[in-house]
Protein backbone atom coordinates (compact mmCIF):
# COMPACT_ATOMS: atom_id res chain seq x y z
CA UNK A 1 0.00 0.00 0.00
CA UNK A 2 1.14 3.45 -0.83
CA UNK A 3 1.96 5.90 2.02
CA UNK A 4 -1.39 7.75 0.83
CA UNK A 5 -3.49 4.15 1.41
CA UNK A 6 -1.94 3.41 4.53
CA UNK A 7 -3.43 7.58 5.54
CA UNK A 8 -6.54 6.73 4.90
CA UNK A 9 -6.64 3.26 6.03
CA UNK A 10 -5.68 4.73 9.20
CA UNK A 11 -7.80 7.66 9.58
CA UNK A 12 -10.62 5.56 8.73
CA UNK A 13 -9.67 3.40 12.28
CA UNK A 14 -9.50 6.78 13.92
CA UNK A 15 -13.19 7.55 12.43
CA UNK A 16 -14.36 4.45 13.48
CA UNK A 17 -13.17 5.01 16.98
CA UNK A 18 -14.47 8.15 17.03
CA UNK A 19 -18.50 7.38 16.16
CA UNK A 20 -18.01 4.70 18.54
CA UNK A 21 -16.97 7.04 21.02
CA UNK A 22 -19.73 9.34 20.71
CA UNK A 23 -22.33 6.70 20.47
CA UNK A 24 -20.93 5.60 23.62
CA UNK A 25 -21.24 9.16 25.21
CA UNK A 26 -24.49 10.22 24.16
CA UNK A 27 -26.73 6.98 23.80
CA UNK A 28 -27.55 3.99 26.37
CA UNK A 29 -27.08 0.96 23.39
CA UNK A 30 -30.13 2.42 21.21
CA UNK A 31 -31.72 5.19 23.39
CA UNK A 32 -30.53 8.36 23.59
CA UNK A 33 -29.46 9.43 27.39
CA UNK A 34 -30.18 13.31 28.05
CA UNK A 35 -27.64 15.43 29.40
CA UNK A 36 -26.15 19.09 30.61
CA UNK A 37 -25.28 21.52 27.94
CA UNK A 38 -22.48 21.14 29.53
CA UNK A 39 -21.49 17.42 29.20
CA UNK A 40 -22.55 17.91 25.47
CA UNK A 41 -19.72 20.65 24.64
CA UNK A 42 -17.74 18.81 26.81
CA UNK A 43 -18.26 15.73 24.08
CA UNK A 44 -18.37 17.45 21.14
CA UNK A 45 -15.19 19.42 22.04
CA UNK A 46 -13.46 16.05 23.11
CA UNK A 47 -14.47 14.24 19.72
CA UNK A 48 -12.36 17.34 17.91
CA UNK A 49 -9.88 17.31 19.74
CA UNK A 50 -9.55 13.04 19.46
CA UNK A 51 -9.93 13.88 15.27
CA UNK A 52 -7.33 16.49 15.37
CA UNK A 53 -4.98 15.04 17.60
CA UNK A 54 -5.56 11.54 16.19
CA UNK A 55 -4.57 12.50 12.55
CA UNK A 56 -1.02 14.07 13.92
CA UNK A 57 -0.42 10.86 15.23
CA UNK A 58 -1.27 9.64 12.43
CA UNK A 59 0.67 11.50 9.62
CA UNK A 60 4.07 11.61 12.52
CA UNK A 61 3.73 7.54 12.90
CA UNK A 62 3.61 7.78 8.82
CA UNK A 63 6.49 10.38 8.07
CA UNK A 64 8.88 8.19 9.83
CA UNK A 65 7.39 4.93 8.85
CA UNK A 66 7.84 6.00 4.90
CA UNK A 67 10.88 8.17 5.79
CA UNK A 68 12.78 6.69 2.94
CA UNK A 69 9.65 7.40 0.25
CA UNK A 70 10.54 10.53 -1.76
CA UNK A 71 7.74 13.13 -0.42
CA UNK A 72 5.85 13.79 -3.88
CA UNK A 73 2.68 16.01 -4.32
CA UNK A 74 -0.47 14.36 -5.36
CA UNK A 75 -0.18 13.59 -9.24
CA UNK A 76 -2.96 13.77 -11.36
CA UNK A 77 -4.42 9.69 -10.79
CA UNK A 78 -4.47 10.67 -7.03
CA UNK A 79 -6.36 14.08 -7.21
CA UNK A 80 -8.68 12.30 -9.75
CA UNK A 81 -9.42 9.93 -6.65
CA UNK A 82 -9.80 12.53 -4.43
CA UNK A 83 -11.73 14.38 -6.26
CA UNK A 84 -14.17 11.08 -6.91
CA UNK A 85 -14.29 10.07 -3.81
CA UNK A 86 -15.83 13.69 -2.50
CA UNK A 87 -18.45 13.11 -4.66
CA UNK A 88 -19.08 10.05 -3.04
CA UNK A 89 -19.05 11.24 0.13
CA UNK A 90 -20.87 14.05 -0.70
CA UNK A 91 -24.03 11.86 -1.71
CA UNK A 92 -23.65 9.50 1.27
CA UNK A 93 -23.65 12.68 3.09
CA UNK A 94 -27.00 13.75 2.03
CA UNK A 95 -28.24 10.25 1.73
CA UNK A 96 -27.65 10.76 5.54
CA UNK A 97 -29.14 14.05 5.75
CA UNK A 98 -32.31 12.90 4.17
CA UNK A 99 -32.51 10.09 6.08
CA UNK A 100 -32.24 11.91 9.51
CA UNK A 101 -35.10 14.46 8.53
CA UNK A 102 -37.22 11.30 7.37
CA UNK A 103 -37.08 9.63 11.05
CA UNK A 104 -37.77 13.36 12.69
CA UNK A 105 -40.57 13.98 10.31
CA UNK A 106 -41.95 10.60 10.18
CA UNK A 107 -41.99 9.96 14.06
CA UNK A 108 -43.16 13.05 14.52
CA UNK A 109 -46.21 12.62 11.77
CA UNK A 110 -47.21 9.48 13.47
CA UNK A 111 -46.66 10.19 16.67
CA UNK A 112 -44.50 6.53 17.24
CA UNK A 113 -42.05 8.64 19.41
CA UNK A 114 -43.16 6.11 22.32
CA UNK A 115 -41.90 3.15 20.58
CA UNK A 116 -38.73 4.79 18.23
CA UNK A 117 -36.06 4.88 20.97
CA UNK A 118 -33.26 7.66 18.77
CA UNK A 119 -34.85 10.94 19.30
CA UNK A 120 -33.00 13.12 17.33
CA UNK A 121 -35.19 16.16 18.09
CA UNK A 122 -33.18 16.53 21.38
CA UNK A 123 -29.57 18.66 22.06
CA UNK A 124 -28.63 14.99 22.40
CA UNK A 125 -30.12 14.02 19.56
CA UNK A 126 -29.17 16.47 17.50
CA UNK A 127 -25.49 16.35 18.50
CA UNK A 128 -25.26 12.66 18.13
CA UNK A 129 -27.00 12.90 14.47
CA UNK A 130 -24.94 15.62 13.35
CA UNK A 131 -21.73 14.14 14.71
CA UNK A 132 -22.88 11.01 12.95
CA UNK A 133 -23.68 12.29 9.79
CA UNK A 134 -20.16 13.81 9.72
CA UNK A 135 -17.87 10.84 10.81
CA UNK A 136 -20.41 8.41 8.10
CA UNK A 137 -19.13 10.80 5.21
CA UNK A 138 -15.71 10.77 6.67
CA UNK A 139 -16.14 6.50 6.79
CA UNK A 140 -17.51 6.19 3.15
CA UNK A 141 -14.97 9.14 1.84
CA UNK A 142 -11.88 6.36 3.39
CA UNK A 143 -13.63 3.42 1.91
CA UNK A 144 -14.28 4.73 -1.57
CA UNK A 145 -10.81 6.18 -1.60
CA UNK A 146 -9.43 2.99 -1.09
CA UNK A 147 -11.60 0.90 -3.28
CA UNK A 148 -10.88 3.56 -6.08
CA UNK A 149 -6.56 3.53 -5.36
CA UNK A 150 -7.41 -0.63 -6.15
CA UNK A 151 -9.72 -0.35 -8.86
CA UNK A 152 -8.20 2.96 -10.49
CA UNK B 1 -28.04 1.07 -32.30
CA UNK B 2 -25.81 2.17 -29.68
CA UNK B 3 -21.69 2.43 -29.06
CA UNK B 4 -20.38 1.61 -25.92
CA UNK B 5 -17.59 3.23 -25.12
CA UNK B 6 -14.14 2.95 -26.50
CA UNK B 7 -10.46 2.05 -24.90
CA UNK B 8 -7.19 4.01 -24.60
CA UNK B 9 -4.91 1.25 -25.26
CA UNK B 10 -0.52 1.75 -24.92
CA UNK B 11 2.72 0.48 -24.89
CA UNK B 12 4.06 2.04 -22.13
CA UNK B 13 4.98 -1.02 -20.67
CA UNK B 14 6.77 -2.54 -23.51
CA UNK B 15 8.47 0.68 -24.12
CA UNK B 16 9.74 1.26 -20.78
CA UNK B 17 11.23 -2.34 -20.80
CA UNK B 18 13.15 -1.74 -24.04
CA UNK B 19 14.96 0.99 -22.55
CA UNK B 20 15.69 -1.20 -19.16
CA UNK B 21 13.80 1.80 -16.98
CA UNK B 22 11.74 0.97 -13.90
CA UNK B 23 8.29 2.32 -13.48
CA UNK B 24 10.10 4.36 -10.98
CA UNK B 25 12.08 6.03 -13.31
CA UNK B 26 9.69 6.39 -16.19
CA UNK B 27 7.68 8.16 -13.01
CA UNK B 28 10.31 10.63 -11.90
CA UNK B 29 10.69 11.86 -15.90
CA UNK B 30 7.18 12.52 -16.49
CA UNK B 31 6.18 13.84 -12.61
CA UNK B 32 3.96 10.98 -11.57
CA UNK B 33 3.94 8.81 -8.76
CA UNK B 34 4.91 4.98 -9.66
CA UNK B 35 1.22 3.40 -8.64
CA UNK B 36 -0.42 6.31 -11.62
CA UNK B 37 2.90 4.71 -14.02
CA UNK B 38 1.90 1.23 -13.14
CA UNK B 39 -2.62 1.85 -13.26
CA UNK B 40 -1.65 3.48 -16.75
CA UNK B 41 0.39 0.34 -17.76
CA UNK B 42 -2.72 -1.97 -16.46
CA UNK B 43 -4.88 -0.07 -18.54
CA UNK B 44 -6.96 0.73 -14.97
CA UNK B 45 -6.26 4.38 -15.79
CA UNK B 46 -6.19 6.77 -18.50
CA UNK B 47 -4.09 9.31 -18.28
CA UNK B 48 -5.02 13.03 -18.93
CA UNK B 49 -3.78 14.62 -22.67
CA UNK B 50 -1.01 16.49 -21.04
CA UNK B 51 0.50 13.30 -18.89
CA UNK B 52 0.12 11.18 -21.96
CA UNK B 53 2.54 13.69 -24.40
CA UNK B 54 5.13 13.77 -21.34
CA UNK B 55 5.09 9.91 -21.90
CA UNK B 56 5.30 9.83 -25.03
CA UNK B 57 8.20 12.60 -25.43
CA UNK B 58 9.76 10.38 -22.38
CA UNK B 59 10.26 7.45 -25.36
CA UNK B 60 11.18 10.46 -27.64
CA UNK B 61 7.86 8.67 -29.80
CA UNK B 62 4.98 10.62 -31.42
CA UNK B 63 1.86 10.11 -29.61
CA UNK B 64 -0.02 7.64 -31.55
CA UNK B 65 3.38 5.45 -31.21
CA UNK B 66 2.56 5.08 -27.46
CA UNK B 67 -1.36 5.69 -27.17
CA UNK B 68 -4.14 4.45 -29.49
CA UNK B 69 -7.71 4.39 -29.26
CA UNK B 70 -9.68 1.56 -29.58
CA UNK B 71 -13.76 1.50 -30.65
CA UNK B 72 -16.23 -0.25 -28.16
CA UNK B 73 -18.58 -2.64 -29.55
CA UNK B 74 -21.26 -1.44 -31.38
CA UNK B 75 -24.67 -3.34 -31.20
CA UNK B 76 -28.40 -2.97 -31.11
CA UNK B 77 -29.79 -1.30 -28.25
Amino acid sequence: MSPQENRVAAELALWGALLLFIWMRLTDGTVIVEQSPGRLLFTYLAAGVIAAIGQLIIRAILAVVFRKEKDTPADERERFIERKADQVAYWAGLAAVHLVIGHVLLTALFDRSDVVALDFTSPAGILLALLTVLLVQEIVRGVATLVLYRRT
Amino acid sequence: MSREDGKVRNRIRDLRIERGWSQQDLADAVGASRQTINAIEQEKYSPSLELAFRLARAFRKEFEEVFRYVDGEVGKR
